[in-house]
């Protein structure tokens, strides 16, 4: 009965009990001391200045870039990995893939998608 | 016969897309250089299509049987390129259009295209993504509440449903171990619970695509919030991208078990018939109300693949185009109305019949068009679906069918009444404006209606000849 | 090809008309209505004529034209009738109305011409959108829910209708193999009994809707009160004989052994029909009002002649189709004239127009006198032959049709007396003009006509019906 799916079995049961018992002992035994600052927004040690929550419409836009652009180039490790079996058909497809993206890229870059404001 | 020249029209569109990008990089803010380019490069998509058509190619699937080009995905080409081409001239006026609205048509149009080819589940789901990625982006691109409320809407209840779909397919790999859809009907005994739950997750992903009751309620919202020419598209081209999709993966994947989803698609079918046309007897905005009836017409397509059959499959191909006509052309004289700026109810068309006299009458030929009177394409396309219907022992879907009809007919008669109310509203028609856009658009939708309603015989063979494939292999 | 151009014409002819100004536009919409009118008489000196080509082939629909002793005069009928309601128009119209009209006769003569099931259908919903219109656009307060009335009613009709034409044509497909709507291929569709009567009734419904036969008349006497006169004459001239037509066409081949099942039960719906339309024509205070009950148990009359499935009564239905349009219509001519001229509709507001307009009372007599069925006149040959069809079939339909000849006598004695005689009660008011005696007069002279030679109808007709009776014979069993 002891097959691979057992042995994962353990691994996952060992994983949650050591990530779950250990905040729950430091919870158990640990010092308590509410309040206070700790329960203020912590920013570089600097009293924060206004409620929290609402963030720059911009840092979305920025984030949304990155995943864009990591994501597509994520696309490239597979790739990479079998190209020598996929050889110069393979090379080519990428290429059209990266000019695309290159493409994106630059228009991004025109319309004035980096620009902080 | 190479990838690259059966798929000459998808290339054309992804070209296009991309030469009007670079439109919009060299060109000022607010140019109609993206526009004209969109616009010749879905005239190239039409030339590619009928290039391709005419030299009666046999099926082939491309990439690993992921894409099928054959005579129905050409048609579906054909249909699109109307939906794509008549947008962006609704779309012209560029004062409060983005100027990216060509390109992300163009691209929502790519992944109608695909749908139209599409013969596995990676395939599919690309499809439905490309079409549904840029439409959210152009639902709200009026910033108004409206125009937020509606991107919103549809972009959360969009990837809940692609959510869904997509649980769906793999369950169905999960159970066939093929993404091929011709694989399915052979690769396990049909009544796996696993692939019936997967077969019934993703009729709910694409049925709702579709807007078929009860996966309806994001329709008026998103129609209302968003501007007229994107509006006109949804009715046509995401009606068409997910009408098509639907039958070919039922009727390649799931052609020997249609007693499992038949029956269901059936009753739907009738509801959807129904309910569409019955709410819309009560919407006074126009836009929604023809979000309405477009649920209502959603519900007849579904007739066509319900029914399974060859019959079924071609009528409801063919109700695709006098619809689709008959909402550009009804959508061509909002935006006049409108003028962009305002949401038309029934009551700015009071008095249209005795100051614009002509834009009435065309009006008319629409609104009958949809209810489905002789002499317009409607017509013959319901025509076409009680065939069906009745070819398939099925006198309860033709009744439904009539009842719809005659439901949505009193949906359509408030706004024709209002028309010939004399000048009560001081208001109305105040915004009147005219290009010649919307001429060109108005001139092919009423030229198509009227030219189906009294000679179909020249689509009812390009139809006979699309849908001849199913049930070969 | 003059099948094609009896179409053509007032199809040209209404865009002529909608490209022409508003002035102009009667006179060109009556310009083209007397093409109309000499079509007609080219097809009448041809003879019988028949046009049948593909339209879809992919469903075997053909576009086929037909004009046989049945639907000949018919034919005739529309242009003339069109022609007397384009004279009997306001100049003030615009030109829509107009368009509308001449629409209107492109689908009536499309209707009476078509011997393609679904050709026949087009046509016969092509006619809802003119009145639709015409009501709509240019009627009374009423107008509008009367119009409404019209569309919901009739389209419930002629939906089910195109359910059932489909269903025929599925059912024929089952024995013979490909899809057709031929009207005379179909005669031997087989069906079975749960199928029949549905299939049955879907028709059944459209023809007694648009005839309208009680009790199916509900969008009646709003839609023939309050339209303007020459639409009425045109409604119930013409547009009623299409329901009528349509059982002689299409229910007598396919539903013969049907019709013969529910005989009994059909003839006493048209007798009930008959009775309900004479005797509410005896008690309106509205004189259009009562001759629209009036021609509602006319109808009924037509329908009895019909149901009596024997050769006297078809043909005398056939007859009576024809002389009730042109008298019916005249009638509702004349009553236009008179409420035009009195801007009211009341039976008691009216009284002693005889003093001032003697020629409007003249041809008020003439027209009614006929409407009653006067022997010498083209009604009472129509009945004659309606009601020795009934006695052959079944006396007590014969008796039910005897005694609403007597009440029509009185009702129409009646609205003649309170329009024409007695005291004058408003102010003076013109005769007819000699353009108005012009074209009544015509008419006039046809009714005579037709009453003095009926024979110039029956012996074109009369083949063909009794090519149709025969059918039944041999397919219902049971011969008259």
């Amino acid at each position: 009965m002891f097959t691979n799916y057992t042995a994962l079995l353990i691994y996952f049961i060992v994983a949650f009990l050591s990530a779950f018992g250990m905040s729950f002992i430091s919870n158990l035994l640990g010092p308590q001391a509410p309040g206070g600052l700790k329960k203020a927004t912590y920013e570089s040690g600097i009293a924060p200045e206004a409620p929290v929550g609402y963030f720059s419409v911009r840092f979305y836009r920025v984030a949304m870039f990155f995943m864009i652009f990591d994501v597509a180039v994520m696309a490239l490790y597979p790739w990479a990995i079998s190209l020598t079996d996929l050889r110069q058909a393979g090379f080519e497809k990428a290429v059209f893939f990266l000019v695309i993206v290159a493409f994106a890229f630059a228009y991004v870059w025109n319309r004035g998608g980096f620009q902080w404001d | 016969m190479s990838a690259t020249s059966t798929m000459l029209p998808e290339y054309v569109i992804l070209g296009t897309l991309l030469i009007a990008m670079l439109g919009i990089m060299v060109s000022r803010a607010h140019s109609t250089l993206p526009s004209w380019i969109g616009l010749l490069g879905t005239i190239g998509g039409l030339w590619a299509t009928a290039d391709l058509w005419s030299r009666h190619l046999k099926p082939v699937l491309l990439f690993n049987q992921s894409l099928s080009v054959d005579n129905y995905s050409l048609f579906v080409d054909f249909l699109v390129m109307i939906a794509a081409g008549s947008t962006i001239l609704l779309g012209w006026q560029g004062e409060r259009e983005h100027d990216e609205f060509p390109v992300l048509v163009l691209l929502s149009a790519l992944g109608m295209m695909t749908l139209g080819m599409s013969a596995n589940l990676i395939t599919l789901f690309l499809g439905v993504e490309i079409l549904s990625l840029p439409l959210y982006i152009l639902a709200a691109s009026h910033r108004d509440p409206l125009g937020g409320e509606a991107g919103l809407k549809y972009f959360l209840l969009g990837a809940f449903s692609s959510g869904i779909l997509l649980f769906g397919l793999a369950l169905i790999y999960g159970a066939t171990g093929s993404m091929t859809f011709t694989d399915f009907a052979t690769a396990v005994s049909s009544n796996s619970p696993i692939l019936a739950a997967g077969l019934m997750l993703a009729l709910v992903g694409i049925l709702f695509k579709l807007a078929i009751v009860p996966f309806h309620m994001w329709v008026p919202d998103v129609y209302e919030g968003s501007p007229d020419a994107v509006t006109s598209f949804m009715a046509f081209g995401t009606k068409v991208g997910a009408a098509v999709i639907l039958l070919r993966f039922l009727a390649y994947g799931f052609y020997l078990s249609p007693d499992a989803w038949g029956p269901l698609l059936g009753y739907l079918a009738l509801l959807t018939m129904i309910v569409g046309n019955l709410v819309a007897l009560t919407q006074t905005n126009l836009k929604r109300l023809f979000g309405y009836s477009g649920i209502g017409h959603a519900g007849f397509l579904l007739i066509g693949v319900a029914v399974h059959s060859v019959v079924g499959a071609r009528a409801m191909l063919f109700y695709l185009l006098p619809y689709g006509l008959a909402v550009i052309g009804a959508f061509a004289i909002i935006t006049m109305i409108s003028n962009g700026e305002k949401n038309v109810t029934i009551h700015d068309l009071e008095g249209l019949a005795h100051k614009k006299p002509w834009a009435a009458a065309l009006f008319i030929v629409f609104m009958l068009s949809f209810a489905g009177i002789p002499l317009t394409g409607g017509f013959i396309g319901k025509f076409y679906l009680l065939q069906a219907a009745l070819f398939a022992h099925q006198p309860g879907l033709a009744v439904g069918l009539v009842v719809g009809t005659f439901l949505g007919l009193g949906a359509y008669l408030r706004p024709l009444q209002a028309m010939f109310r004399h000048e009560s509203n001081e208001q109305a028609l105040a915004g009147w404006n005219v290009n010649w856009a919307q001429i060109v658009v108005l001139v092919v939708a009423v030229v198509g209606t009227i030219g189906l309603g009294v000679y179909p015989t020249p689509v009812v063979h390009m139809v006979n000849q699309s849908a001849n494939f199913f049930w070969l292999h | 090809m003059v099948l094609v151009w009896l179409l053509a014409i007032p199809l040209i002819g209404s865009f002529v008309v909608l490209f022409s100004g508003d002035r102009a536009a009667k006179g060109v919409a009556v310009g083209f209505g007397l093409i109309e009118i000499i079509a007609f008489v080219v097809l009448l000196a041809h003879g019988p004529a028949d046009i049948n080509v593909p339209w879809i082939p992919e469903w075997g629909v053909r576009f086929h034209l037909g004009a046989d002793g049945l639907s000949l005069f018919l034919i005739g009928l529309t242009a003339v009738m069109t022609v007397m309601a384009l004279f009997a128009s306001s100049k003030t119209y615009r030109r829509s109305y107009f368009f509308w009209i001449l629409f209107l006769e492109f689908g009536m003569a499309g209707v009476f011409e078509s011997l393609d099931l679904m050709l026949f259908y087009v046509f016969w919903e092509v006619i809802l959108i003119p009145i639709f219109f015409l009501l709509t656009g240019y009627s009374g307060s009423r107008g509008r829910p009367a119009a409404m009335k019209w569309l919901i009613m009739n389209l419930v009709g002629s939906l089910f209708m195109l359910i059932g034409i489909v269903a025929v044509a599925v059912l024929h497909t089952q024995p013979f193999g490909a899809l057709t709507f031929e009207i005379s291929q179909l005669t031997h569709v087989p069906m079975s009994a749960a199928v029949a009567p549905w299939v049955f009734a879907s028709f059944f419904l459209a023809f007694a809707i648009k005839a309208p036969l009680w009790p199916f008349h509900g969008w009646m006497p709003d839609a023939y009160s309050d339209a303007p006169a020459p639409v009425t004459s045109l409604l119930a001239g013409v547009m009623s004989k299409a329901g009528i037509y349509g059982f002689l066409r299409i229910m007598l081949p396919i539903f013969m052994p049907q019709m013969r099942q529910y005989q009994t039960g059909l003839l006493i719906f048209a007798a009930i029909g008959l009775l309900y339309g004479a005797f509410m024509a005896l008690r309106q205070k509205d004189m259009k009002m009562a001759s629209a009950y009036a021609s509602l148990s006319h109808m009924g009359m037509m329908a009895l002649g019909v149901f009596s499935l024997t050769e006297a009564g078809i043909l005398g239905a056939t007859f009576l189709m024809v002389a009730h349009g042109l008298i019916i219509g005249g009638l509702f001519v004349v009553l236009g004239f008179a409420e035009e001229r009195t801007k009211t509709r009341e039976i008691g507001a009216m009284g002693g127009l005889n003093d001032d307009a003697p020629r409007l009372a003249a041809y008020f007599l003439f027209f009614a006198l006929a409407a009653l069925g006067l022997p010498g006149l083209p009604g009472f040959v129509g009945e004659y032959l309606i009601i020795q069809g009934l006695v052959a079939h079944d006396v007590v339909f014969a008796v039910i049709a005897g005694i609403v000849l007597i009440v029509a006598a009185w009702y129409m004695i009646r609205l003649f007396q309170g329009v024409m005689q007695s005291v004058r009660k408003g102010p003076r008011i013109l005769d007819l003009t000699a353009m108005q005696v012009g074209y009544i007069g015509t008419l006039a002279l046809l009714v005579l006509l037709l009453g003095v030679w009926p024979a110039g109808i029956t012996s074109h007709a009369a083949p063909t019906l009794y090519h149709a009776v025969h059918l039944l014979a041999t397919k219902g069993g049971a011969s008259s």
